[in-house]
């Protein structure tokens, strides 16, 4: 269980605040939303849980400790696009990070262990209906593979995410999303969505609690996305 | 229908595409019978019989003195320097290009230093070269070294610099170290880009090579044209202009053909 503090973050680039004094306090499991417009500090707000950026002023702590200062295991991410491997199969790219936990010289497993993570990824795309991809020699880029973000979806949640609602509806429709967790970890902890709109499934706040998902902040002014 | 509308069909293509080659051998031939006619000694324009003993001699019958086939002999030791020079550029290029592509230490380190050699006409350097380093292979190689590999260096560090940081992240969560992600994410990726570097670095390759050998060799394509120059043999001259040639497009089409045959997926990215 992992509880999130985001104390009086600050970010801004030179003259302009990006994200002023949130404070915000997330409790473990949570499914956390963020919705608003382009450029209004939505992916600033990931680049900084991700540990790919620090705050100008204040801190991230997880579970009380301050958050590393670069991306590990810990955090994982489903990106809008781009973050699937092209030189690798659909299946290559879903086994990539068991087989390098695996071995940390050549990232490759080996035999068994090998064969019981190819398993798993196969059963994980296939029921992420990806049965196309099964073909092990089709890559993501490939028109017949199908949609990129479900692969990449299927990479994180290979580390034993099991496939919950409400999420599992939303990360098919290629939206950026932080997921909270601890590396091979049964349970799923905590997930922040970025999304402009939620579509028509998630059209409001209502049909959004009643599928589980907090939301926190309707919609958000320029420099304040959320909390404050 | 407007002319740049107008698409040729298949022959059409294959016809246009032959048809400036057999404009300039018209061109020749019509030109060399002029000049023969007028000088049956004429050597500047040797008649096709000419070439062909030309050819004959140089690729089909051992030299008198040391009993050799002299294109054959040259061309082996041209492709050796020449392979040579490519294949330390290419690890060069490997290890330096990722490292100062994926490494901000290292990349600032070595970027300043392989852009101001980048800069260093190869050629001048070419004296230094035979002087520190002998009149053997070693210079020679040496100098397509320096002037093939610092542009395949900065070629791979923008390539690796140019993958997008998501994918970087990405290995990130999925616990990669960063020689995992070299391995992993940064090495394929570069590796096509490599081959399309050396595929365009054969040219200037080629121009090095000869220059070191028509100034200090025993054999090489480049000693033979340079040392019947003498002569005004341009009956030799030609068909090993001609076999240099052929031999780029051969190395051309062969890496084109590596590309496709180990890095498919690049041929659905360049697709997008």
């Amino acid at each position: 269980m992992t509880a999130l503090t985001i104390d009086r973050v600050w970010k801004e680039y030179g003259d302009q605040i990006v994200l002023e004094d949130i404070r915000l306090d997330i409790a473990p499991r949570s499914f956390v939303a963020r919705v608003g417009p382009s450029g209004c500090g939505k992916s600033t707000c990931l680049r900084m849980l991700l540990g790919q950026e620090t705050p100008t002023r204040g801190r991230i702590l997880l579970d009380g400790a301050p958050l590393p200062a670069e991306p590990g295991p810990d955090r994982g991410v489903v990106y809008q696009r781009y973050s699937v491997f092209p030189h690798l199969t659909v299946l290559g790219n879903v086994m990539l990070g068991p087989e390098m936990a695996a071995n940390r010289l050549t990232g490759r497993a080996r035999g068994p262990a090998r064969r019981a993570i190819a398993d798993r990824a196969r059963a994980l795309l296939a029921e992420m209906d990806l049965r196309l991809a099964l073909s092990n020699t089709r890559h993501p880029l490939d028109p017949a593979t199908g949609p990129v973000p479900a692969p990449e979806a299927a990479m994180d949640r290979i580390h034993d995410i099991p496939a919950e609602k409400p999420w599992s509806g939303i990360v098919r429709k290629g939206q950026t999303l932080i997921i909270i967790d601890s590396y091979g970890r049964q349970a799923i902890d905590t997930i922040f969505y970025n999304a402009r709109d939620f579509g028509e499934r998630y059209s409001n706040q209502d049909t959004m609690r009643e599928n589980g998902v907090a939301c926190i902040g309707g919609g958000c002014a320029s420099s304040r996305p959320w909390g404050g | 229908m407007r002319w740049i509308n107008r698409q040729p069909g298949p022959g059409g293509r294959l016809a246009l595409g032959a048809l400036p080659f057999v404009l300039l051998g018209l061109a020749y031939l019509a030109g060399s019978a002029l000049r023969l006619a007028e000088d049956p000694n004429d050597k500047l324009l040797p008649a096709l019989t000419s070439l062909a003993a030309a050819v004959d001699l140089m690729a089909f019958t051992p030299d008198r003195r040391t009993g050799e086939y002299l294109l054959w002999t040259d061309t082996a030791a041209s492709l050796l320097r020449l392979g040579a020079g490519l294949g330390l550029s290419a690890v060069l290029a490997l290890a330096v290009g990722m490292a100062a592509g994926l490494l901000p230490l290292a990349r600032a380190a070595l970027a300043p230093l392989v852009a101001f050699v980048s800069m260093v006409p190869p050629l001048a350097l070419l004296p230094v070269l035979f002087i520190l380093l002998g009149l053997g292979e070693t210079s020679k190689i040496a100098l397509i070294v320096i002037g093939v590999a610092p542009i395949l260096i900065r070629d791979l560090a923008m390539t690796a610099q140019a993958i997008p940081r998501e994918q970087i992240v990405k290995a990130e969560t999925l616990s990669a170290s960063t020689w995992l992600i070299g391995l992993h994410v940064v090495l394929p990726q570069v590796a096509p880009r490599l081959i399309d570097g050396l595929r365009l670095q054969l040219g200037p390759a080629f121009l090095f090579l000869i220059a070191a050998e028509a100034i200090s060799a025993d054999s090489g394509l480049g000693y033979r044209s340079f040392l019947v120059r003498r002569y005004l043999s341009m009956d030799i001259i030609f068909p090993y202009v001609a076999w240099i040639t052929l031999l780029a497009v051969l190395m051309d089409l062969g890496l084109a053909l590596i590309r496709r045959r180990l890095f498919p997926w690049a041929e659905l990215e360049r697709a997008r």
